[in-house]
Order: structure tokens, then C-alpha cells, then sequence
């Protein structure tokens, strides 16, 4: 067998353009932030103008912010980090240039889209149909680059990076497939698969986990290469680093309940997010020390590295958030904290603490290394450090402050808890609006700090030659699998997934089955995890043989991390499918909106007014006095996509039909002002002036009924017959009123929406839902 | 089973076996995590330094910026 030597030039251009592309993007997306922060104190910066409107752009950052920034920084982080691990060029040129111009696209597509109203209605998931099957393509793209270069590695043990970059790429393509199921009923528009507490289930297992895995994970596989060659020095444990990672791939995945607490989702969903999140705090914290302890013996450097001074606060704002979302995650804090600033704190405590500055210290770590010439100025990206750091203190302690008050304001009683001592909602926003503007200041520090980065960065690269890094490899020939290595047969046949796989057969039914299969599945469970101990006794070798060799298979390896994330997706959204029948629902329905009503409700997503007023009263005290009767899981049974809300920048509108006259909803979406002083909401008064779009009503109606939206099978001419009836007579409430609008203006319909909420049917016992025509 | 899923009793035994599946695969892990062998761990934590990263420092007192030679320059 004879050795060949060979000279691997690795792929650095792509680094260098995905590096660039963060930093220009996640300039526009914090410049953004900026912006609609100030507009929550000063409504006139909305300029009356929809498209510069708050509800329209804060999408716009959150998603520019996540795949922008974070997006274009971790694929720059992966590509760099994995290639030099596994001692391989990436595996195609064009994938890579595919993979990266197609990225920027999506990206520009977001930018043209959501400002003007193209939205799919879910947090971090807004992005039309048309691009979300782009972004699937382009993950497709990524992930056949990473495990073809995978696949061709001359280093064959995979480091503890390139796991948490495998559970990434795997979980993330799952996710945002599952989650952005929909049927189109035109190119820029569609309806979730999912409808209301199945589609806030799904949302937020996607949303929570698109934090784990899209903003954690891959961070994390970046802190365990980045951070030991910052620090010259090996990760302080490894074998924590193996805990860490497996414990934090089991565990993230069932936490995704605990943004719907106190809500109607079912207790025992809302009770495994509580238990799940409470857990996470041992790997995360593990991770963190993990991280902090690798710089042990190094802290001088501390005073001069920036790159250290990044990361090590970035690994430290990493362990805050993550002390923090247990916290939350917990139903009585969550009580105080949910719908407030408090959330935003945690929110941006985790992305500017922990994604921002691990990007910042990656970025000044990699600049002399991808092209041939020093940092322009190290005391300018040590200025950067601090300005960015006091930036997010002022936020996020802004934002602490905020929240707790606002929390504590919206929940305080009197009379024995049977008055609210705060019943103005308002009362509630003027006391945190100078809080809102320390928040302004710190992100504008912060986001002071990221051009001081850009323009080190410009002033470094100026002039400067780009270099590819090289590394010698002794490959033999003919290239065989890795010794040690497990075969397709090895990797299923083996005792630990054979009795894997049986125990959750027999424990599947056990608590599926009828009688008979539930007690043979009892019985089958317990009799496996009595011979699967015996076996483990017995053959203990073989045991730990197949471990060892797992963690130098890539296949087997992304399977099973695989399978440890559909686990815990599967055991809570199927029973969600299931209750979530019509005929299941117990108490109380929604009765379907009219075509009228429909329109309207199209236009509530597309101004993003989900953004700002939730449609769930909680089963909490204060918020049945304030609001009304606590909101039925069976009352938006029919909502696709569900409009539940997770921030209260104004106050929940479940109940809020028939709570005011038309004249009232007319004259506050021209200018609530004129309503409400001192409020903080935009003008939409474009609604009173563009004329409503009904020609799509036939398909989106069509489409609802596939959707099980028990519409009748009515005609385009009956559609239209209905619409033209309800619009007349809201136009003749709001003429005899004395407003004056044309009766076909987008106004009328949202109206017809916003009384139509919190009306409902009783359930007739016998199960089956009417349907309009009954 | 699962008609009255939001109402029954019955439905907490999901956290109780979620809890445990997932307990018992955090111990597992740190057992075998425990087990490994120095030899091995010390193989595994070298890897990100089997392949040099050269870097440019910042100009000395001589003014010149000192680049470390290792890799091939590619414009």
C-alpha cells in the first residue's frame, strides 16, 4: 500500500464573501433595529408611509438580523473551521459560489418583500412561499457541500465542532420544512398547513429551535474551534464538550411550549416545555464553563487581545441567556415576563452579547488570517469592544427594567384581586417610554461599535492580497473507509440501536395502543430494558466498541442526531394534530369568518399587526380582568396562521369584537391619537384610501375549505354578493356615525375582522362542526 | 386516548417519561463521556491545532507587518 503526499488548497474565497456579506448585512439589519426602536417613542418616524411603518420593517430586522448576520457569519465560520478539521478542500467550487450568491439573493428578496406587507404571519417564519422554497434549496445546497467534503476528509475523527455543525445543518432542514408547509393561493400568498394551537405549537417549536439551532448550535461549533486557537490552548474538557453536545441536542428540541404558557394549549404540552427548559440549564451552563475555562492561564490576554475580550464576553453573555431562559420558561415568571420588554432583554442579551460578539471575535481573528496583511488598528477594534459592551448594557438593562415594570404595572390588582389598579393600558406604555429610549442610545452604541468594525475591516483588507490557506496530506491509496469506521449494516445492527429502536416500539405501544397493545406494550418495554441490561452487562465491550466507532462515522452519526431531534418534534406535535379535529374540540368553537371578514383578517398579517396585539387571554387573573374571558383552545380552531401573538406593545384584542362602535376602529387606524393620547401606534390611514382586493377571495376561500375550514361550497358570484352585503352595511353604520368612506376601501373589511373576535359557538355535544351555510 | 388530551389526567404521563428518556440518555452520555481514555481525549482536543492557521501581526518597532510564511499566496 503506498502513501501519496498532496498539497490541499483550501477554499478561502467563500469564507472572505461570506464574512463581508455579514458585515454589511448586519449593519442594515441592527440599523434598522435602531429605527424601529426610536419609532416606539416617536410615532412620526413611521414617516405615514407603509412600507417605513414599525410593523413592516421589525420583520424585516429580525429576519435580516438571524440570516443575514448570523446566517452569512456562521457559514463563514463552518467553511473556514471545517475544512482545516477535516483536512479537505470543500468538496465543489460551484456549490460553494451557488451556495453563496443564492444566500445574498434570499436576502434581497426579504428586503424587497416584507416591507411592503408579503408576509406569511409568523414570527421568523414570514418570509412568502416562493422564497422559503429558495431557502430550503440553498440549506439543500449547503448541507450536500458539507457532507460531500465530509465524505472526501483525510482526518477521519470528527471534532466536536463538526458535530454541533451536523445537528445544525439536520435539525434546521427539518424545522423550516415543517414549519413552512403551507398551499399557496397565489405567488405571494399562502396559508399555514397548520391552523391555530397546532400551528402555535409548530410555530413555536420552529421558533424556538431556529434560537437553538440556526443562532446556538452552530456558534457553539465555532466557540470549540475558535476559541482554543484564540487561546493557544486546547478546550479545558472535552469530555464535557461530548456532554454538552448530546445532552443539548436532546434536550433543546421538547422546549419549544414554553413561549405558549398560561395560554390554551394543553397542560401537559406547557408542563414537558417547563421540564425540558429547566434542564437546559446543565448543558448550557456546562457549554459556558467550558468555554470561559479554556482561557484559564490566558486571562492576561484579556487586556490587549480584542479577539479574547470578544469571546470571552460573548461566552459569558451566552451563559446569561441561557441562566435567563430557564428562568422565563418557569409559568409563574413567565406570568410577569411574557408579552413585555423582559422577553427583548433576553432576546437581544443572547444576540448582541452572544452572536454579535462571537461574530465580532471571529471576524478580527480571521482578517490577518484571509488576507495577507495585520488588523488596520487593534485599539480601534479593542474601542469597538467597549462601545459595543456598554451598548448592550444599556439595552438590555433598559429593557430588564421596561419589562419588569410593564409586567408588574399590567398584573397589579386591588380590592382582593377583583379591580386592576392600572386598567388604562396606556398608564402602562408612558411609564417605560424613557426606558424605551435608553434602549434606542444602547442600540445605537452598539451598532456605533459594528461600523468601527467595518471600517477596521475595510482600512485591513485594502490593498491587502487574499491568501488561501494550504496543508500537506499523506492519503494511501487506494482510499479505503476509515479504519475503525462502521459499515451501513454496522451502524443499524448493533446492540444499542436494536434496543433502542425495540424500547421505542413497545413503549410507543404502551401509550398509543388500545387495551391489549398497551399492556403488551407495558410488558415488551419493561421485558427490553431488562435484557438490554443484561446484554449491556455481558457485552460491554461491544457496547463502547460501537461508540467509538460512531464518533468516526459521519452517516450513522447524522442519522442518530437526527433521530434525537424528530423524537422529540413527533411525541408533541402528533397528539397536537390529533385534539386539534373540530370534533374534538370540547366547550367552545370558532364559528368561520365571512368572505368579508377573511379579507379583513389578510390584512391584519399583512400590516403586521400581530407584532403588537396578541389574541390570547391568558388564564391568569389580571389578564381575564383586562381583557375579557380567558381565550378556548377550540376559539381560532379555524386560524391559518394563528395570530396569538408574543409581545404586547399595545393591548390583546381576542375579545375585542362588539367591545367599540365601527366609528371607533375607523377613526383610531387613521389616527389613534385622535382615540387614545399618548399613544405610541403608527397611522395606517393608507386602509381608508386603497380599495380592497377581492379577486383572490374564491381561492383563499377554496383553499381554507381544503384546510378544513367548513366554508360551503359557495360561488364566485355568491363570494362576491356576500361581500358586497357586509361592506355596505358597515359603510352605512360608519356614514350614519358621521365618517365618511367608500364602502369598498380596505378599511371596512379590517373592521369586519376586528368585530368579529371573541365571537364563538358553544359545542353541541354530538361532535360535528356547522358550517356557515347551517 | 387523545379526544379529551386537554382535560385528562392521564396525559401527564408524557413530562413523566420525556423526563426520564431524556435523563437517562444525560447519564449515559456522561458515563461513556467519563470512560474515555486520555489518549483519546487528548487526540479529539488537538485537532483544531493539526492544521496551522498563519496570521499577520501588527508592525513591530521596525514599521514592517510580520506575516507568517506557511501558506501559498493566492490573489
Amino acid at each position: 500500500m503506498s502513501v501519496q503526499k498532496s498539497t490541499v488548497e483550501f477554499n478561502d474565497k467563500v469564507v472572505r464573501q461570506f464574512l463581508l456579506a455579514s458585515v454589511i448585512w448586519g449593519a442594515v439589519g441592527m440599523l434598522v433595529g435602531v429605527l424601529i426602536a426610536a419609532q416606539l417613542n416617536f410615532w412620526q418616524l413611521n414617516f405615514n408611509t407603509s412600507f417605513l411603518t414599525w410593523s413592516h420593517l421589525r420583520p424585516l430586522h429580525t429576519n435580516a438580523v438571524i440570516f443575514a448576520l448570523v446566517g452569512n457569519m456562521m457559514f463563514a465560520g463552518v467553511y473556514y473551521s471545517t475544512q482545516r478539521l477535516v483536512k479537505a478542500r470543500l468538496a465543489s467550487d460551484f456549490l460553494s459560489q451557488f451556495h453563496f450568491w443564492g444566500w445574498q439573493a434570499i436576502i434581497v428578496s426579504a428586503a424587497c418583500t416584507l416591507p411592503f406587507g408579503f408576509t406569511r404571519g409568523q414570527e421568523y417564519a414570514e418570509l412568502i412561499w416562493p422564497i422559503n422554497l429558495a431557502v430550503v434549496v440553498m440549506w439543500v445546497v449547503f448541507a450536500v457541500n458539507f457532507f460531500w467534503t465530509l465524505a472526501k476528509r483525510n482526518e477521519p475523527s470528527l471534532y466536536v465542532a463538526i458535530w454541533f455543525y451536523i445537528a445544525t445543518i439536520v435539525t434546521v432542514a427539518m424545522l423550516y420544512i415543517v414549519n413552512h408547509l403551507a398551499i399557496p393561493t397565489s405567488w405571494t400568498h399562502s396559508y399555514s398547513l397548520f391552523g391555530g394551537v397546532q400551528n402555535a405549537l409548530v410555530q413555536w417549536w420552529y421558533g424556538h429551535n431556529a434560537v437553538a439551532f440556526f443562532l446556538t448550535t452552530p456558534i457553539l461549533g465555532i466557540m470549540y474551534y475558535f476559541l482554543p486557537k484564540a487561546a493557544g490552548r486546547p478546550v479545558y474538557s472535552y469530555k464535557l464538550s461530548v456532554v454538552h453536545f448530546w445532552s443539548l441536542v436532546f434536550v433543546y428540541i421538547w422546549a419549544g411550549p414554553h413561549h405558549l404558557l398560561n395560554t390554551s394549549l394543553p397542560g401537559w404540552l406547557q408542563d414537558l416545555g417547563m421540564t425540558f427548559s429547566l434542564m437546559l440549564w446543565a448543558p448550557s451552563w456546562g457549554g459556558m464553563l467550558n468555554g470561559l475555562l479554556t482561557l484559564r492561564g490566558g486571562w492576561d490576554k484579556l487586556r490587549t487581545d480584542p479577539v479574547i475580550k470578544f469571546f470571552a464576553a460573548g461566552v459569558t453573555f451566552y451563559g446569561m441567556s441561557t441562566f435567563e431562559g430557564p428562568l422565563l420558561a418557569i409559568k409563574s415568571v413567565n406570568a410577569l415576563a411574557h408579552y413585555t420588554d423582559w422577553i427583548i432583554a433576553h432576546v437581544h442579551g443572547g444576540t448582541l452579547g452572544w452572536n454579535g460578539f462571537m461574530a465580532a471575535g471571529m471576524i478580527y481573528w480571521l482578517i490577518p488570517r484571509l488576507w495577507s496583511k495585520p488588523l488596520h488598528s487593534t485599539a480601534l477594534a479593542n474601542l469597538h469592544f467597549w462601545v459595543g459592551l456598554v451598548g448592550i448594557l444599556l439595552y438590555v438593562g433598559a429593557m430588564w427594567a421596561s419589562g419588569i415594570t410593564q409586567g408588574l404595572m399590567l398584573n397589579a390588582t386591588s380590592e382582593h384581586g377583583t379591580v386592576l389598579t392600572y386598567p388604562n393600558f396606556l398608564d402602562t406604555v408612558n411609564a417605560i417610554r424613557p426606558l424605551m429610549l435608553m434602549r434606542v442610545i444602547g442600540g445605537a452604541l452598539y451598532l456605533a461599535g459594528w461600523f468601527l468594525m467595518a471600517y477596521n475591516l475595510w482600512k485591513s483588507i485594502s490593498g491587502a492580497k487574499p491568501v488561501n490557506g494550504t496543508i500537506e496530506v499523506f492519503a494511501e491509496e487506494p482510499a479505503h473507509q476509515a479504519p475503525g469506521s462502521l459499515s451501513i449494516a454496522g451502524w443499524v445492527l448493533n446492540p444499542p440501536v436494536v434496543f433502542s429502536v425495540l424500547g421505542i416500539g413497545f413503549a410507543c405501544a404502551w401509550m398509543f395502543g388500545g387495551h391489549f397493545l398497551s399492556i403488551a406494550g407495558l410488558v415488551g418495554t419493561m421485558f427490553c430494558a431488562v435484557v438490554a441490561f443484561s446484554h449491556f452487562e455481558a457485552k460491554r465491550k461491544s457496547w463502547g466498541d460501537w461508540y467509538d466507532r460512531l464518533l468516526v462515522s459521519a452517516v450513522p452519526f447524522t442519522v442518530l442526531t437526527f433521530l434525537a431531534v424528530v423524537a422529540g418534534g413527533l411525541i408533541q406535535i402528533i397528539p397536537t394534530i390529533v385534539i386539534h379535529k373540530a370534533a374534538n374540540v370540547e366547550d367552545r368553537r370558532q364559528i368561520p369568518y365571512t368572505p368579508l371578514e377573511l379579507a379583513g383578517r389578510d390584512l391584519y398579517v399583512r400590516e403586521g399587526c400581530y407584532l403588537c396585539h396578541s389574541q390570547m387571554i391568558r388564564t391568569l387573573v389580571p389578564d381575564v380582568l383586562r381583557y375579557g374571558d380567558y381565550s378556548r383552545l377550540g376559539e381560532s380552531i379555524y386560524d391559518h396562521p394563528f395570530q396569538w401573538g408574543s409581545k404586547r406593545n399595545g393591548p390583546d384584542l381576542a375579545r375585542v369584537g362588539g367591545k367599540y362602535p365601527n366609528v371607533w376602529h375607523l377613526r383610531h387606524m387613521e389616527n389613534p391619537r385622535s382615540i387614545s393620547t399618548g399613544s405610541n401606534m403608527p397611522n395606517f390611514a393608507w386602509l381608508l384610501s386603497n380599495k380592497l382586493d377581492v379577486s383572490t377571495l374564491p381561492r383563499k376561500i377554496a383553499v381554507q375549505r381544503q384546510l378544513g375550514v367548513p366554508y360551503p361550497q359557495w360561488t364566485d358570484a355568491e363570494i362576491a354578493a356576500s361581500v358586497d352585503d357586509q361592506q355596505k352595511k358597515i359603510a352605512k353604520d360608519l356614514r350614519d356615525s358621521g365618517a365618511y368612506v367608500d364602502s369598498d376601501r380596505e378599511i371596512v373589511a379590517l373592521i369586519a375582522y376586528l368585530q368579529q373576535l371573541g365571537h364563538y359557538e358553544k359545542v353541541v355535544p354530538t361532535g360535528t362542526a356547522p358550517t356557515l351555510a347551517d | 386516548m387523545f379526544t379529551r388530551i386537554i382535560y385528562g389526567d392521564s396525559t401527564a404521563i408524557f413530562t413523566v417519561v420525556a423526563f426520564g428518556v431524556a435523563a437517562s440518555i444525560f447519564i449515559t452520555i456522561s458515563w461513556r463521556a467519563l470512560l474515555m481514555k486520555r489518549p483519546q481525549v487528548e487526540r479529539y482536543e488537538n485537532l483544531p491545532f493539526l492544521t496551522a492557521t498563519p496570521t499577520c501581526a501588527e508592525a513591530g518597532q521596525d514599521g514592517q507587518a510580520k506575516c507568517e510564511a506557511t501558506p501559498q499566496l493566492r490573489t
